[in-house]
C-alpha cells in the first residue's frame, strides 16, 4: 500500500538521489560531525577527549567570540542596504536609464569575480600608499587618507562596503529576473492614475517582487553570517586586533590557527543555530506579513 | 650465557681427563665471557635505532615550503640525488607547499592520515611547528646519537618541553638567526660610525634619533600581519631575559605582565610612537614590500633573518651591496645581551601515518647531516646548523660574523616561536591595537596573559 503510494515519487527521487547523496556527504555529515566534535577537545592530531559542554561554557566567557558576534550584528545592520540597494539599481536598469548596458555590466562584474580576487584587489587599493589614498592626496584631500584596513575605526566599515559592492551584482541579477515577470499593464495602470516613480515602486514593484525580496533577504541574512570568510581572510585576517573578527572567521581560526577543533566546532554549531533562528524569525515575519496583505 | 654451557658436553672435563687439554679452552671461554659482559669501554655502544618499519625502496614523498626559493630547490636537487644514489630503488617526490597555508595542509594530512612521509616543520610551537603536531609525529628519540646532540643546533626546540632528554620529534637543520641589518651608508650620513653599530637599547635609540634628525627613516618593516611585533620582541628580549626566562615565559612560569616583558614591548612601541618606522607600518605587508624597501635603501635598519632568500643578507646585499650591509645580532639592556636569538631554519619530521618510516628516518638523517648542510650553504645560502660545516672565506662578511658569533654564544630559537599558537596570535593582535592607539601596552599584555592562562 505504502509502496504503491510512493511509486510516483520513485522516478523523481531517482533523479535527485545523486545530488542528495552529495549533499548528505558534503553538507549533512560535516554538520553532524561538527555537532559531535563540539563536545570534545581535539587538536586535530591526537585522540579526541570528551569534555561535555565545556566548549560551550568557554564560548560564553570568550571575549573574542562576543566581539565577533557584535561585528556580525553590525554587518546585519547593513542588511537593508544589502537587500534594497540592488532592488533600486535593478529597477533603474529595468527602466533602461541612459547607459543602462554599461551599468548592468559594471554592477554585475563583481559577482563573477572570486571573493578572494576582490579581497586581494581592495587590500592593495586601500593600503596607506595605495591608489585610493594617492587619489585623495592628488585632489587635496590628503587629510582623509588613512590606513583603511589597519585602523580599527575604519576597517570594519571598509570591509562592509567592499562586501556590499561585491554582492550587489547578484542581487541585481535576481531582481532583474523578477522584474521581467511583472506585468507591464500594472505600471500602465498606476501611471494612468497619476502615480510617480516612487509610488509605482511602492504600489507595483515591491508587492509584485515580494517573493523575490523575501528570498533575497533570507539569502543575504545567511550570507552576512556565513559567506564573509574570503573577504575577512584576504582583507584583514580579522584584524587589526579583532576589529573585523567575525564568527565565521573564528571557526577557521580556532580549528586551523589554534588547533582547537572541538572548540571551533562549538563556534560553528552556535553560528548554525543563530542563523537558523534568524532565518526562521524572518520567514515567519514574511508569512505573517503576506497573510495580512 | 653461562660459562659451563658454552663448553660442549663431549669436552667437559670428566674425572681422569688431562686438565691441560681443557685449560686453553677454559681460558678462551673466559675471555669470550669477559668480552660479552665487559665494561662500557670495551663493548661498542648499541647502534641508535630510530623509527623503523616499511620498505626501504619506492617513492618517498617529502613536503616543504622552502623549495619555493630557487637556492633551496637547487640544493635539494643535489641532496636528494645523493640520497637516491646511496639508496637504489628509491625515488624522492618533493612537493612544495605554500607557507601561508602550510599549517592547514599539514593539519589535513593528520586528520586524513594521508600525506608526506617526511615533512618540513618549523621548530617549537608557533606556526606550522613540530611541537604543535607532536601527537601525530613519530618520536625520533631512540635514534638520537650523542653526535647529533653535539653537532645539531636546535634539538631542544624539536623536543617535548624543550628538553632533549625527553621525546625528540624532528631533526633540525640550518641556522636561522634573528638579527637587525643596518645600512652603513645611511649610518655614515647620519654621523654614526658604520663599523660600531649599537650594542644596547640606549645606543639603538640614540642611533634612531640621529637618523631621524637627518630625515632618514630609522627602521623598516611592515606589520599588516603582525609578524613585525613578534620579530622585534624576539630581537629585543635577550637584552632583558635569559634563555631560561624565555622557556619560563613560554610555559607560563613568567607572566606576560612581568615588568621585563612590559619593558621590552614598551621599547618597541616607543620606537613606533617616536615615528622611527615608516608611515603606513600597520598596513604594509611583511613581505615582500617591507624588506624590498629596506633593500632599496629607504630605511636604515631592519629586523630580519640570517638565512634564506627572504628578509636576509641575500636580497639586502643584492640591493645595497655586501660592503654596505651590517648586522646587529642583539642589543643588551645595559651590557651584553643574555643570548642571541636564533635557531634552526626548520626541522624535518616523520608523520605517524608514514608507511616507510625506516626510509624516512634514513632520509632525515641524510638531509640534516654535514654533507647535506654543506650543500645547502654552498648552493642554497642557508647557514649550516651542523657544527662541522664551515663557510669559506668567500662567504659574505655578515654570514661569517653571524656564524662565528652564533656558534660561540648562547643561543635560543626566537622566543616568540616557543609560545603556543593561540598566545602568539593574541600577542600580535593585541600589539596591532596598541600600535593603532586603541590599547595600552599594559592592557594588551594582560589580555595575552589571560589567553596564556586559558590555553593552559
Amino acid at each position: 500500500m505504502l509502496l504503491r503510494r510512493l511509486r510516483p515519487a520513485f522516478i523523481p527521487l531517482a533523479f535527485l538521489a545523486p545530488m542528495l547523496a552529495v549533499l548528505a556527504v558534503f553538507r549533512l555529515w560535516p554538520v553532524v560531525e561538527a555537532f559531535r566534535l563540539s563536545f570534545y577537545s581535539w587538536n586535530g592530531v591526537g585522540a579526541a577527549r570528551y569534555v561535555g559542554l565545556a566548549n560551550y561554557r568557554s564560548l560564553w566567557q570568550d571575549e573574542v567570540f562576543r566581539s565577533a558576534l557584535l561585528h556580525n550584528g553590525i554587518i546585519l545592520l547593513a542588511l537593508p542596504v544589502w537587500v534594497l540597494g540592488p532592488l533600486l539599481l535593478a529597477v533603474l536598469l529595468h527602466q533602461r536609464v541612459p547607459g543602462w548596458r554599461f551599468f548592468r555590466l559594471a554592477f554585475f562584474l563583481p559577482a563573477v569575480l572570486s571573493p578572494v580576487i576582490i579581497g586581494a584587489f581592495f587590500e592593495l587599493m586601500l593600503r596607506f600608499d595605495g591608489p585610493v589614498n594617492a587619489a585623495l592626496r592628488a585632489v587635496g584631500l590628503g587629510s582623509l587618507s588613512r590606513q583603511w584596513l589597519a585602523d580599527p575605526d575604519t576597517a570594519l566599515p571598509a570591509m562592509i562596503a567592499i562586501i556590499l559592492w561585491a554582492t550587489f551584482g547578484t542581487g541585481v541579477l535576481i531582481y532583474l529576473a523578477g522584474l521581467a515577470t511583472v506585468d507591464q499593464q500594472l505600471y500602465d495602470a498606476v501611471h494612468l492614475d497619476g502615480a510617480n516613480w516612487w509610488q509605482a515602486l511602492r504600489a507595483v514593484t515591491i508587492p509584485q517582487l515580494r517573493p523575490v525580496l523575501e528570498f533575497y533577504t533570507v539569502v543575504s541574512l545567511i550570507a552576512s553570517f556565513a559567506a564573509l570568510f574570503p573577504y575577512v581572510y584576504t582583507l584583514t585576517r580579522g584584524g587589526p586586533g579583532y576589529a573585523t573578527y567575525v564568527v565565521e572567521y573564528d571557526v577557521y581560526q580556532q580549528a586551523f590557527g589554534e588547533s582547537a577543533f572541538g572548540y571551533g566546532s562549538a563556534v560553528g554549531v552556535v553560528l548554525f543555530v543563530l542563523v537558523l533562528i534568524l532565518v526562521l524569525v524572518a520567514t515567519r515575519a514574511f508569512r505573517r506579513s503576506d497573510a495580512e496583505a | 650465557m653461562s660459562f659451563p654451557d658454552r663448553v660442549p658436553r663431549s669436552r667437559r672435563p670428566a674425572s681422569g681427563r688431562p686438565a691441560r687439554k681443557v685449560l686453553p679452552l677454559a681460558m678462551a671461554a673466559c675471555l669470550l665471557a669477559a668480552a660479552c659482559v665487559g665494561g662500557d669501554e670495551k663493548s661498542p655502544a648499541p647502534a641508535a635505532a630510530g623509527p623503523s618499519g616499511g620498505e626501504m625502496t619506492g617513492e618517498l614523498v617529502v613536503w616543504d615550503w622552502d623549495s619555493a626559493q630557487e637556492g633551496f630547490k637547487k640544493a635539494f636537487e643535489q641532496i636528494d640525488a645523493d640520497f637516491v644514489k646511496a639508496h637504489p630503488g628509491v625515488t624522492i617526490k618533493r612537493t612544495t607547499q605554500p607557507f601561508p597555508q602550510y599549517a592547514e595542509l599539514m593539519q589535513a594530512t593528520f586528520t586524513s592520515k594521508e600525506g608526506p612521509c617526511v615533512a618540513e616543520l618549523l621548530a617549537a610551537r608557533s606556526g606550522p611547528a613540530v611541537l604543535r603536531f607532536a601527537d601525530g609525529l613519530v618520536p625520533l628519540t631512540s635514534g638520537i646519537t650523542p653526535e647529533m646532540r653535539d653537532k645539531l643546533n636546535g634539538l631542544d626546540v624539536a623536543s617535548a618541553d624543550f628538553d632533549v632528554d625527553k621525546e625528540v620529534y624532528a631533526l633540525p637543520f640550518g641556522l636561522q638567526p634573528q638579527v637587525m641589518y643596518y645600512n652603513k651608508k645611511l649610518f655614515a650620513a647620519a654621523g654614526l660610525d658604520p663599523e660600531q653599530p649599537p650594542k644596547t637599547y640606549q645606543e639603538l635609540e640614540a642611533a634612531a634619533k640621529a637618523l631621524k634628525a637627518k630625515g632618514i627613516t630609522p627602521f623598516g618593516g611592515g606589520n599588516k600581519e603582525g609578524f613585525l611585533s613578534e620579530w622585534w620582541f624576539s630581537f629585543l628580549w635577550p637584552g632583558t631575559g635569559s634563555i631560561q626566562d624565555s622557556y619560563d615565559l613560554a610555559i607560563g612560569k613568567i607572566k606576560f605582565t612581568d615588568p621585563r616583558v612590559v619593558e621590552t614591548v614598551n621599547r618597541y612601541v616607543g620606537f613606533i610612537k617616536a615615528g622611527y618606522f615608516p608611515p603606513g607600518l600597520a598596513s604594509t605587508p611583511s613581505q615582500p614590500t617591507a624588506p624590498d624597501e629596506f633593500a632599496a635603501g629607504k630605511q636604515a635598519m631592519f629586523v630580519g633573518l640570517g638565512s634564506g632568500g627572504f628578509a636576509s643578507y641575500v636580497p639586502f646585499n643584492k640591493g645595497l651591496g655586501a660592503e654596505n650591509v651590517g648586522v646587529i645580532e642583539a642589543v643588551g639592556a645595559a651590557g651584553a645581551p643574555q643570548f642571541l636569538p636564533g635557531g634552526p631554519a626548520s626541522t624535518w619530521a616523520i608523520p605517524e601515518y608514514c608507511d616507510k618510516q625506516s626510509l624516512a628516518w634514513e632520509y632525515i638523517k641524510h638531509i640534516t647531516g654535514a654533507q647535506a648542510q654543506r650543500i645547502l650553504w654552498e648552493v642554497g645560502g642557508i647557514m649550516p646548523g651542523h657544527r662541522d660545516v664551515q663557510v669559506g672565506a668567500e662567504a659574505p662578511p655578515q654570514v661569517q660574523t653571524m656564524l662565528a658569533d652564533f656558534r660561540a654564544a648562547k643561543t635560543l630559537y626566537p622566543p616568540h616561536g616557543l609560545w603556543k599558537p593561540e598566545v602568539d596570535s593574541d600577542f600580535i593582535r593585541q600589539l596591532q591595537l596598541v600600535i593603532a592607539g586603541e590599547k595600552s601596552v599594559d592592557d594588551a599584555l594582560a589580555s595575552v596573559q589571560s589567553t596564556q592562562e586559558r590555553a593552559g
